[in-house]
């Protein structure tokens, strides 16, 4: 135990490998330690707090400064777009759907990691996510922001938009429910406002904590009213944990649908390259792989920028890797049975939709992809890889590259060259697409800095638990709760 | 500050800024789509003004406040009043029908035409009339918009400068009175309508001004086929034909079908004859001898791609062949002289073998076979074609000569341009035309104009002869004037006003009139009209019948006694250049008539200018035409940029690589590039008559081209010409097509190339098919179909379709409803061409219904595929849901632009159908105003069902060939299921599933199996 510092040099972990400290071990666990340097439950609190309440360091002016700008490039590019219409893209006859589109879907893919972290490996008892699980909840109400914007100002007739919901009208009007779109607006806006309930909910007691810490008045009463008045009482965290529980049993399916119904875009039409049924897993796997991928990129920044390398350690990133490496391959086997499909089912038009991808007009985007997505993973095979600083940013990057040309790949290249080769034609953006594309990152990044500016960007109370001193009493083990339900499972 | 506000460079009021940069629009956009380079770019809106951005900052913010804005739109006032004294049988909002008639240079289409409330709003074909027999062609369709032409003239100019009418006829009478009995100095100048009315006043023209001259010119006057005519000895005739009647037709270097003549009667009597012989019997035969692919050349059975002088010599040898020693004795001379003279270079074996093929076909079938031969080639190639068919025992069979109107002496362009350079001419009145554009360019008229001192221009805008002129008197379109036309046939027709004019204009007739000095009560057009046609008799009824028929049939004028004196062939003949062989370093060249903008004369129809060409594809602009072999072997790719030079004359424009024109020849379509006239010709296309002689009307060699390097953008609407994919080289089974001989083997073999047989194919469940009532169908037979286009501005007529223009058609934007897919098929140099008109195809399954979310387009009981515009919300879904992409999206507001930049086309529009916003997508309805209106109808008699053939949508009515049948599919005893039930019928796509209710008809070619 003497060996375990209390004070802490975040910038001794990041070569951190574990086969160099033997003796150290949780003790409760008999593991790694998930949070290095044993931290007291004071320090946990002050190193999350502190960056929400001491001025931000310059490269976060740097970033917001950028990102404001990019707001407002998307400001004025909608403006632009609904001022004179849809036109002011690239879009074409045979080619309806463009940057627009692979922008919605490339976004709510990366809007997959989040609830994915927080509500997948909460139920699967995964305790390494504590430390990144908020972070990768608010990049993922952020990415779903963006997400939604794209189908908004995509439509011809954004003034009526309305008229996707189903509200009662004297017309009798109603959505079409047959329409995948339909079926879109539904998942989006569910998985949306189910991750943001979700994540304020696992906010609360860490809001409350910011409101006790808060020195001004203004602050006290901001962080107060989101706190909703928690205590820290017994009777708070009870009904706070089983609150938890059933959001993340809530949200563990629409992780999963969301991405099959925003696949069944796709996949419910019948054009060649479109029309498959492979789609729903392949669009879910792609999007945890994308999602994990923009954790990474973002997560190698934050812990940088504000000295949290002993919370979001390597092993972090290392398990984070393994899943993007897993993602990858199926991602890579999915490209692979979409053509093994295309020449087994014996349909030439599907056949020559793929041939075309490889070695058409946007060969180029489709090498690009192969590249980004199935090659470039392959180097977290190696451990080396996936605890270094330097290759998992790239790699992220790459990937983040690779999906959104996945995207683009299954949109663009399935329409312009359908059945009758009369309609084929070449798509390219104009320079409002390539805007409102950037502008989407600007409306990211603001929010991403406003996040980071004001909220604890992790969360505070679980990470607590899983230091070796909390040993953690979830209300649902049986051993540590002999009051709960005899169902309950022990571990 | 004084300086400032004087200077226009710094602070011109904005009003004026704004405007000019409206006016300029078109050509800015133009160069915008030539400025293009890789990478992204905005492709269609001008640089961002101060206030635009304001405007869209605006936008941002109302974006941000407020989502729904229609609750705050405000609706504009208008006022409704009625009709003090109603005129007889208008009721308001119900359609009237005239009879009317219109030309392109000799040849004249009888018209029938909608008027809304007092607009003109639709041509048709006049069915009665022989020109038409219920036809239009894509001019005729569009001539309605030349009517609304925001460009016309309000009033007369002089030297450019406003004057009123009263000055002009001052004028008028101030240079004739004088005059009157001399008249030397004074010339007229008169375009190719065939009008007695115009010729009776040319006569007295000459009467009263012996000494006068007067001139034609009209580039596409029928001028070598008249001078053939004229070397049998045949003054002032005219050839048509009655091809039903032919077994075998052989087109020289003829657009019959299209371009040439009375393309409209030609293409249905042919067709009439194909289809009567598709299923059983025999069909007939088409042979196609041509430079560049026109529609009869793709429709022909068996095609010969020569150089134009090459085509002479074909039928020099036809008629060695044919005629033997029946030929007069001058003629066999010269034409076995010139067999062995030409021997060599043109005689290929493949030359000779089409000699032998087709002279043996003609000959077997004699008083059924006749050979049509096209304006481009000499007079003797029209002379000997005549002997030939006269041998033939096609005269009065199957041709037929009728004399034109015509007044005595009337002088070429060749003699005006001498008279002018001699001095002789004082003054010159210009009754339509526009030599200053299109007469030739040696001729140099431009220049010579300027040096008289008078001159007077009638034109319907200020054009290229108009701003010469001295003075420019506003003219009518014929929508608006009395006149009178006669068909090559001798029918007469009647033009009726449907409209009195929109500005102050006189038509030609009533300019020439004013020249004559006749008293104002005979000096209107229905004045002279009446004389002409009545011939002083006062007998009101017939008048009255006529011009309800568009035709007075008592004035019909009887084909020519065939008597003929074959000297002046003789000496033509022996006369007759030499052909050449081109080669990549000494071109031929060939001059073309646009199959958009005809001579140049619909350069500033925007339907016409955005009407793909038949064959190239081609929008918005011209381009020189070569071979795939020519053009690489110049290294050349489409739309580059390159100088041709002809005889010492240059001129720069891109190439196109049309497939199956001559190798080493530049096909130079006419029409383009116009300088003058309005705004929706400005920088569209180049102008070819700077190269086009009194020498090279047609063709010429010894032509040179250039690359200068740089590339221009070319729109084309169609990317991919073939029916094989790329990489994998399976032909999708799109158009089928076999040889008749094929077909009566094999008479399911559109079933044979099936991707999937009948009983694979599954539904989940029962597809919804009702089979009672009203259950709209339609059948395009593809052996009809000849590509022509008139479908597709029948169709952007009645539907009240955009115009999108240059870039957007770049872009992948145009907005037609109907389409033709042209693809070719075989050697990629001397391809086949085949063509399909693709109109949505009205899915029982449709797969564009299910996925719209707000359900804007749904199924009617009737198997319409039916869109509510107001419902659409513009997702696009179905539009990439559709197998056929027939679905069209407003990706602009681009009827407000287009009523912005052309407000006068509001006129046009049809009241039965929505004029479609911004975000919209649009598509064929299967003309459902005209469904409707049919129902409506029947409703009101007591039917349950409309009767047969009661409805014909837009495109069927204006068919020239009736290759579209539109009707009830339930009823069996209707048309289009009768021919939906011939074997060769399948629908495109059948794999899909999704049941469309438009099916095809497979094409049948008939080719000599000698020539295979």
């Amino acid at each position: 135990m003497a060996t375990l510092k209390n004070t802490i040099n975040p910038a001794d972990f990041d070569d951190v490998d574990y086969a160099r400290y033997p003796d150290q071990f949780d003790p409760v666990e008999g593991r790694h330690p998930l949070i290095l340097g044993n931290p007291s439950f004071q320090s946990v609190t002050n190193d999350v707090c502190g960056p929400a309440e001491k001025p931000m360091p310059f490269g976060w002016w740097v970033l917001f400064g950028t990102a404001l700008m990019l707001l407002g490039l998307f400001g004025i590019s909608i403006g632009y777009l609904v001022y004179n219409g849809t036109g002011v893209w690239g879009l074409n006859n045979p080619v309806g759907w463009g940057w627009a589109i692979v922008n919605f879907v490339f976004w709510v893919g990366i809007g997959h990691a989040g609830t994915l972290i927080s509500a997948i490996l909460f139920l699967f008892r995964q305790k390494w996510r504590t430390s990144i699980n908020r972070f990768a909840e608010a990049m993922t109400i952020f990415a779903v922001m963006c997400a939604l914007s794209f189908p908004t100002i995509h439509v011809g007739r954004i003034w009526l938009l309305q008229w996707v919901f189903p509200v009662p009208n004297q017309m009798g009007a109603w959505p079409n429910f047959r329409s995948p779109l339909l079926w879109d607006v539904f998942a989006v806006s569910i998985y949306g406002s189910v991750s943001i309930l979700f994540w304020y909910v696992g906010l609360i007691p860490d809001l409350a904590t910011m409101r006790d810490r808060a020195k001004t008045k203004l602050k006290q009463i901001g962080y107060g009213i989101f706190a909703l008045g928690w205590r820290g009482s017994n009777r708070h965290w009870q009904h706070y944990e089983v609150a938890y529980l059933i959001l993340a049993a809530i949200s563990t399916p629409l992780v999963l649908s969301v991405h099959s119904i925003v696949s069944f875009d796709f996949a419910v039409s019948q054009l060649p390259g479109w029309h498959t049924t492979i789609f729903p897993p392949y669009f879910v796997a792609g999007a945890i792989f994308s999602g994990f991928a923009m954790v990474v990129t973002l997560m190698v920044l934050a812990r940088k920028a504000f000295q949290l390398e002993h919370m979001m350690t390597l092993k972090h990133f290392d398990n984070m890797s393994k899943i993007i490496l897993l993602t990858g391959s199926m991602v890579g086997y999915a490209y692979a049975m979409e053509f093994f499909i295309a020449w087994y089912s014996g349909n030439p038009y599907e056949s020559f939709a793929f041939i075309n991808r490889a070695f058409g007009p946007y060969a180029w985007a489709y090498w690009t992809m192969i590249t980004c997505n199935v090659v470039s993973p392959q180097v977290f095979w190696f451990k080396k890889a996936r605890t270094h600083i330097p290759t998992l940013f790239v790699v992220s990057i790459f990937v983040n590259i690779g999906m959104w040309f996945e995207r683009f790949v299954i949109t663009v290249t399935s329409l312009h060259r359908d059945f009758l080769p009369s309609n084929w034609f070449y798509y390219s953006p104009t320079r409002w697409d390539v805007a409102s594309f950037l502008g989407s990152f600007g409306l990211f990044f603001t929010m991403m800095c406003l996040f980071v500016r004001y909220l604890p960007m992790i969360a505070i109370a679980e990470v607590k638990t899983v230091l070796p001193e909390a040993n953690p009493h979830h209300h649902a083990d049986a051993e540590h709760a002999p009051a709960a339900p005899s169902t309950a499972v022990a571990h | 500050m004084t300086n400032e506000t004087t200077t226009p460079s710094s602070n011109t009021p904005e009003q004026w800024r704004s405007l000019a940069d409206y006016d300029r629009t078109p050509l800015e956009r133009a160069q915008l789509a030539n400025q293009r380079t890789e990478g992204p770019t905005d492709l269609e809106i001008g640089p961002l003004e101060r206030r635009k951005f304001l405007s869209i900052l605006g936008a941002t913010g109302a974006v941000a406040g407020t989502l729904s804005l229609e609750g705050c739109i405000r609706k504009p006032v208008e006022k409704i009043l009625p009709y003090t004294t109603r005129p007889e049988d208008l009721i308001p909002g119900k359609p009237r029908f005239f009879r009317t008639a219109m030309n392109i240079g000799p040849a004249v289409l009888g018209l029938h035409v909608e008027s809304q409330d007092g607009r003109p709003t639709k041509v048709e074909g006049n069915a009665d009339h022989p020109m038409s027999l219920g036809g239009a062609h894509s001019w005729a369709q569009a001539s309605v918009l030349d009517l609304y032409d925001q460009d016309r003239s309000r009033t007369p100019t002089f030297k450019g400068a406003t004057a009123t009418w009263a000055e002009a006829k001052a004028a008028i009478a101030a240079a004739f009175a004088p005059q009157r009995g001399k008249g030397a100095g004074l010339g007229l100048l008169i375009d190719a309508r065939p009008s007695p009315t115009l010729h009776r006043l040319v006569g007295e023209f000459k009467k009263s001004y012996p000494e006068a001259r007067v001139f034609r010119w009209d580039p596409t006057d029928g001028r070598n086929g008249r001078d053939g005519l004229a070397l049998a000895g045949v003054r002032n005739g005219r050839a048509w034909y009655d091809l039903e009647k032919a077994d075998v037709v052989v087109a020289l270097d003829s657009d019959f079908m299209l371009t040439d003549g009375d393309s409209v009667r030609n293409a249905r009597l042919f067709v009439n004859r194909r289809r009567a012989g598709a299923e059983q019997g025999a069909m007939n035969r088409l042979y196609a001898v041509e430079t560049t692919f026109s529609v009869t050349g793709a429709f022909a059975d068996n095609r010969l791609r020569v150089p134009s002088s090459h085509t002479g010599e074909l039928l020099r040898g036809l008629a060695a062949k044919l005629l033997g020693t029946k030929a007069p004795p001058g003629v066999r001379a010269a034409i076995e002289n010139r067999q062995s003279r030409g021997a060599g270079i043109v005689y290929t074996d493949k030359f000779r073998k089409w000699i032998d093929a087709v002279a043996a076909d003609l000959q077997a079938a004699p008083g059924k076979s006749v050979i049509v031969v096209g304006e481009r080639q000499p007079a003797w190639v029209h002379g000997l074609a005549l002997l030939v068919n006269d041998a033939l025992g096609a005269l009065g069979k199957v041709a037929f000569v009728t004399p034109e109107p015509s007044a005595p002496g009337i002088g070429t362009v060749e003699e005006l341009g001498k008279a002018l350079a001699a001095g002789q001419l004082q003054s010159l009145v210009m009754l339509g035309g526009n030599p200053a554009y299109d007469a030739p360019a040696d001729l140099d008229l431009a220049n010579a104009l300027k040096r008289l001192p008078l001159t007077i221009h009638t034109s319907r805008s200020v054009d290229e002869t108009s701003s010469l002129a001295t003075w420019h008197l506003p003219s009518s379109h014929f929508l608006e004037a009395w006149g009178d036309l006669q068909a090559s046939d001798g029918t007469v027709s009647i033009q009726q006003p449907l409209i009195a004019p929109l500005f102050d204009t006189l038509s030609e007739l009533e300019v020439l009139a004013l020249t004559l000095g006749l008293p104002a009560e005979q000096a209107t057009g229905h004045a002279l009209v009446q004389a002409t046609i009545l011939g002083g008799a006062a007998d009101q009824n017939a008048w009255r019948r006529a011009v309800h028929d568009g035709q007075a049939a008592f004035r019909k004028v009887k084909p020519a006694e065939n008597t003929f004196d074959w000297g002046g062939l003789e000496k033509a003949m022996a006369a007759a250049p030499d052909p050449t062989v081109p080669s990549s370093g000494a071109l031929d060249v060939a001059f073309i008539v646009d199959a958009s903008s005809c001579d140049g004369r619909f350069a500033n129809n925007a339907w016409l200018q955005e009407l793909p060409d038949p064959m190239s594809k081609l929008t918005w602009d011209n381009a020189a035409y070569l071979s795939p072999s020519t053009a690489d072997g110049l290294g050349l790719k489409d739309g580059a940029l390159v100088t041709l030079t002809l005889g010492g004359r240059k001129l720069e424009l891109p190439i196109w690589r049309l497939p199956g024109t001559a190798d080493n020849v530049a096909v130079l379509p006419l029409g383009y590039g116009r300088r003058q006239g309005g705004h929706i010709l400005e920088g569209a296309g180049f102008d070819t008559y700077t190269l086009r002689t009194t020498a090279s009307l047609w063709s010429a060699s010894g032509a040179s081209l250039a690359d200068t390097g740089r590339t221009y953008a070319l729109a084309s609407t169609q990317e991919h010409g073939t029916m094989i994919e790329p990489f994998t080289g399976k032909t999708r089974p799109i158009v089928r097509e076999a040889t008749v001989e094929a077909y009566r083997q094999t008479p399911e073999f559109v079933e044979k190339v099936e991707m999937l047989k009948e009983d694979h194919m599954f539904h989940l469940w029962d597809p919804p098919n009702p089979t009672d009532g009203h259950q709209w169908g339609m059948s395009i037979d593809l052996n009809s179909c000849t590509g022509c286009n008139a479908c597709t501005i029948a169709c952007q007529s009645e539907n009240n379709i955009a115009v999108v223009g240059k870039e957007r058609v770049l872009n992948g934007r145009e907005m037609h409803w109907i389409r033709l897919d042209r693809y070719f098929t075989g050697d990629q140099n001397d391809p086949q061409a085949v063509v399909q008109p693709l109109p949505c195809q009205q899915c029982e399954m449709a797969p564009c219904e299910n996925v719209c979310p707000v359900g804007a387009t749904a199924h009617s009981p009737e198997g319409l595929n039916d869109m509510a515009y107001n419902r659409c919300i513009g997702t696009r879904y179905c539009a990439n849901n559709c197998p056929y992409k027939v679905r069209r999206f407003n990706f602009f507001n681009y009827q407000k632009e287009n009523l912005t930049t052309s407000p006068l086309w509001k006129m046009q529009k049809n009241p039965d159908v929505t004029v479609r916003f911004r975000g919209v997508v649009e598509k064929c309805t299967y003309c459902v105003q005209r469904i409707n209106e049919a129902k409506i109808e029947a409703k009101r008699d007591g039917h349950s069902l409309v009767s047969d053939g009661k409805i014909k949508t837009a495109c069927e009515q204006t068919c020239p060939t009736g290759a579209i049948v539109f009707g009830n599919v339930a009823d069996p005893a209707s048309a289009v299921s009768k021919q939906k039930a011939i074997p060769r019928d399948y629908a495109l796509l059948r794999e899909l599933n999704v049941r469309p209710r438009t099916t095809y008809l497979a094409k049948l070619r008939n080719p000599n199996p000698a020539l295979v």
